[in-house]
C-alpha cells in the first residue's frame, strides 16, 4: 500500500542477540564514545580552532608591531580578510602592510579602508598621510584624488596649507579644462610646493625697496592655476623659478 | 606677482546699444604664461620691472590686447590668422617672433614712462598707463579703463607701410604699425607746438580743420556742424580754405570746448592734421585713416580705434579715428553740452562721428549712390567680426 519503508536494523539485533548482555554495555559505550568524539570535534572547530586561528593571526600582528589591544581590535573588524585553510588563517602582505599603518594611527587607517574598500589603494594613501595632520579631512573631502592616485602631492600641500589648496581646487573644479582634473590638480599641487606658495612668500615692496614676506593671496592662487594649464595643458614650457619671486 | 593688477584676465565688456554687448575674453591660461615670459623679457633688458608695480595695470592691458589681436579667432582680424592666410603660417605663442612684437611695443611705449625717464617727451600724460593710481583716478569705472587699455596696446593685423608703399600684413603689420609711428612721433613731436608744414609753411592745424571742412562739403555738414558750434550751411557759403579757417578754427563747439579745456586736445588736432596733409609714402586717404592716424595717435600715448558709420554719404570716410578721453573730461564736456547727443564708444572715446545730432540730420547720397532720406542710422564700432553700436536707428 505504498506505507513508508523501515529499515530493520539486522545488525545491531544480530549483534544484540548474539551477545545478549555485555556487548549491551560495550555497544552503548561506544556511542557514547562516538558521541564525544563528534561533541569534541565540533567543540574543536567551533571553538578551538577559531581561537587557534585568532591567536595565530594576533601573533602576527604583534610581530609587525601592534599591541595587544590594537591586534584584538584590528582582528575583529578585519579577520574576514585573512587568508584560511584547514588548520591556519593568516593576513597576507598587502592586509599586514595596511597593519602596520593602523598600528600608527588606528583612525586614519580605518577611516581611509572604509572610504576606499581596498588595502593597496588605502596603503599607498596612508603612506604618504599617514604623519599628515590633516589626513583624514582631506580623505573626506578628496576621496577621488586618492583613488585615482593624485593624492600625493595635493597632500602634501593641503597639510601645509589648507586654504591654499582648497583655493586651488575650487578654481581648478570650475575651469573649462580639456585634461583630467584630478591630474591637473596634482601637477597644480607640485608646482605650488615647488615654487613655495605654501604660506608666506617673498615680496618686493616698492617703497621700502626691500623684499618682504606676505601671505600668498587670492588672486596668486587664480593666476598660478592659470600658469599651472598653460603648461600642462597648453604645453607651453615652464619658466625659470626666479620669474615668479 | 602678488600684485592683483597683473594677474587680471577678467572679460572686457564692449557695451553696444542694442543690448548686444560684445566680450572680449581672454585666455587665462596663455595670458598667464604671456605674463611671466614677458616680465622675463623686460627684467632680461636691463629694467627692473619689480620695482615698478605701479605698472602692472597698464602691462596687463597690453598682454591682453596683444594676445587678443594675434590670436583672436577671425581669420580676418587677428595676426595669427592673416599669418594663415597671407603665409600659410600657424604662429604660436611661443614663436620668436610673436615675443619680439610684443616686446618691440613695450620698448617703445615705455620709453615715455617716468620709469623709464621719459617724462619730459611730449606724450598724453591723461592716460598714464604706466601709474596705476593715476589712471584709475582718471578712469574711475574699471571696465571702461581696461577698453581704453585695450585701444592703446592695440596691434593691427593690417597696415600701410609708408617706406615700402603697400599694405603690410600679419606680424610685418605689427611691426610696421610701431616702428612707422615712432618715425612719425619724431617728427610731430619734433613739430609741436609752432612747428609749421608744406610748402606754404602751415600749421598742422588747419590740415584738421580743412579734414572737417573736406567733410562738411561731403555729406556730413550737420556733423561737422555740431562738432564744431557752427551754422550747417556755413561751409556752402565760405569762398575757400582761408575763409574757413577764419570761421572755424576759434569756435564754440566740442571741439573748441576740448580745445580749451583739455589740455591734450591740441595735440591730437597736431597729430591729425600733420597725417591729413603728410602724403605717406603714397598711401591711399582710407589707409591714412584706417591705419597710420590711428596708430600715430597711439604712439603718442592716445587710445585709439576707428568709428563706423552707415549709411557713408558719397565723398566721406565711412570711418574716422576717435580717441579715449578721461572720464572727469567726458563728465564737464557732457555738462557743457547737455542737449547735445554725444555717441561715445567704451573706454570714453569720442571723434567726429560721436556728433550723434548731426549725424541723424544728414541727407544726400551714399557711397553706393544711393539716397540718405532718414539720415545715418547707424554708428558703430569693430571688435573682431562683431559689431558695438553707439547708435542703431531703423
Amino acid at each position: 500500500m505504498g506505507g513508508r519503508y523501515k529499515p530493520t536494523p539486522r545488525i545491531l539485533y544480530t549483534f544484540i542477540d548474539s551477545k545478549p548482555k555485555s556487548s549491551k554495555k560495550y555497544a552503548l559505550a561506544a556511542l557514547g564514545l562516538i558521541g564525544l568524539a563528534v561533541a569534541l570535534g565540533a567543540y574543536y572547530s567551533s571553538v578551538l580552532l577559531p581561537q587557534q586561528k585568532k591567536a595565530q593571526r594576533i601573533e602576527q600582528l604583534k610581530k609587525i608591531g601592534l599591541t595587544e589591544e590594537q591586534a584584538l581590535y584590528f582582528d575583529n573588524i578585519f579577520s574576514k580578510y585573512a587568508n584560511e585553510d584547514w588548520l591556519s588563517s593568516t593576513y597576507n602582505k598587502t592586509i599586514t602592510d595596511f597593519a602596520i599603518f593602523y598600528g600608527k594611527n588606528q583612525k586614519l587607517a580605518e577611516k581611509t579602508f572604509n572610504m576606499l574598500r581596498n588595502f593597496k589603494i588605502s596603503n599607498s594613501f596612508l603612506a604618504s598621510a599617514i604623519d599628515k595632520p590633516h589626513a583624514i579631512s582631506f580623505l573626506e573631502k578628496y576621496p577621488y584624488l586618492i583613488k585615482t592616485s593624485n593624492f600625493e602631492y595635493p597632500l602634501e600641500l593641503y597639510s601645509k596649507n589648507s586654504t591654499i589648496f582648497e583655493e586651488l581646487y575650487r578654481n581648478i573644479s570650475k575651469a573649462k579644462v580639456s585634461m583630467d582634473k584630478n591630474e591637473l590638480t596634482s601637477l597644480t599641487s607640485k608646482l605650488f610646493l615647488d615654487l613655495g606658495y605654501t604660506g608666506r612668500v617673498k615680496v618686493y615692496n616698492s617703497i621700502s625697496q626691500a623684499y618682504e614676506e606676505k601671505f600668498v593671496s587670492i588672486p596668486l592662487i587664480w593666476f598660478t592655476v592659470n600658469y599651472s594649464l598653460a603648461i600642462n595643458q597648453l604645453n607651453l614650457p615652464i619658466h625659470n623659478k626666479k620669474i615668479f619671486i | 606677482m602678488l600684485n592683483p593688477e597683473i594677474i587680471d584676465f577678467d572679460p572686457i565688456v564692449f557695451k553696444s546699444v542694442d543690448g548686444n554687448h560684445v566680450y572680449l575674453i581672454p585666455n587665462p591660461a596663455r595670458e598667464s604664461w604671456l605674463t611671466c615670459e614677458i616680465l622675463k623679457r623686460i627684467k632680461e633688458s636691463g629694467f627692473s620691472i619689480e620695482k615698478y608695480p605701479e605698472m602692472f595695470l597698464g602691462l596687463n592691458g597690453k598682454i591682453v590686447a596683444n594676445a587678443w589681436c594675434i590670436f583672436n579667432e577671425s581669420p580676418y582680424f587677428s595676426i595669427a590668422g592673416m599669418e594663415e592666410r597671407i603665409n600659410n603660417r600657424t604662429i604660436k605663442v611661443t614663436d620668436e617672433d610673436v615675443l619680439n612684437l610684443m616686446m618691440l611695443q613695450w620698448d617703445l611705449y615705455s620709453q615715455f614712462s617716468p620709469q623709464r625717464n621719459g617724462s619730459n617727451l611730449l606724450y598724453n600724460r591723461d592716460f598714464p598707463w604706466y601709474n596705476s593710481t593715476e589712471l584709475k583716478a582718471l578712469y574711475p569705472d574699471k571696465n571702461e579703463l581696461r577698453v581704453a587699455l585695450f585701444k592703446l596696446f592695440y596691434l593691427p593685423e593690417t597696415t600701410y607701410s609708408m617706406k615700402e608703399g603697400k599694405r603690410v600684413f600679419g606680424i610685418k603689420a605689427g611691426e610696421t604699425s610701431l616702428l612707422e609711428a615712432k618715425k612719425e612721433y619724431e617728427t610731430i613731436a619734433s613739430l609741436y607746438p609752432n612747428g609749421k608744414i608744406g610748402k606754404w609753411n602751415e600749421d598742422p592745424r588747419d590740415y584738421y580743420y580743412g579734414w572737417l571742412g573736406d567733410r562738411a562739403g561731403n555729406g556730413l555738414n550737420n556733423t561737422v556742424a555740431q562738432y564744431l558750434g557752427i551754422d550747417p550751411g556755413l561751409v556752402f557759403r565760405v569762398k575757400n580754405w582761408v575763409e574757413w579757417l577764419g570761421e572755424v578754427k576759434d569756435n564754440d563747439g566740442i571741439d573748441g570746448y576740448l580745445t580749451k579745456n583739455w589740455e591734450y586736445w591740441d595735440l591730437v588736432k597736431f597729430i591729425v592734421g600733420y597725417e591729413r596733409w603728410n602724403p605717406k609714402g603714397g598711401a591711399h586717404e582710407a589707409e591714412g585713416i584706417a591705419y597710420i592716424i590711428p596708430e600715430t595717435l597711439r604712439m603718442f600715448g592716445f587710445p585709439t580705434d576707428l568709428t563706423i558709420i552707415s549709411p557713408a554719404p558719397l565723398g566721406a570716410g565711412g570711418s574716422e579715428w576717435s580717441i579715449s578721453l578721461p572720464y572727469p573730461t567726458v563728465e564737464s564736456m557732457k555738462k557743457h553740452f547737455p542737449n547735445s547727443n554725444i555717441l561715445l564708444g567704451s573706454g570714453y572715446t569720442f571723434g567726429l562721428y560721436s556728433c550723434g545730432d548731426g549725424l541723424v540730420k544728414e541727407r544726400g547720397i551714399d557711397n553706393l549712390y544711393r539716397p540718405i532720406e532718414n539720415g545715418i542710422t547707424k554708428v558703430f564700432k569693430w571688435v573682431g567680426e562683431e559689431r558695438v553700436y553707439l547708435m542703431k536707428r531703423d
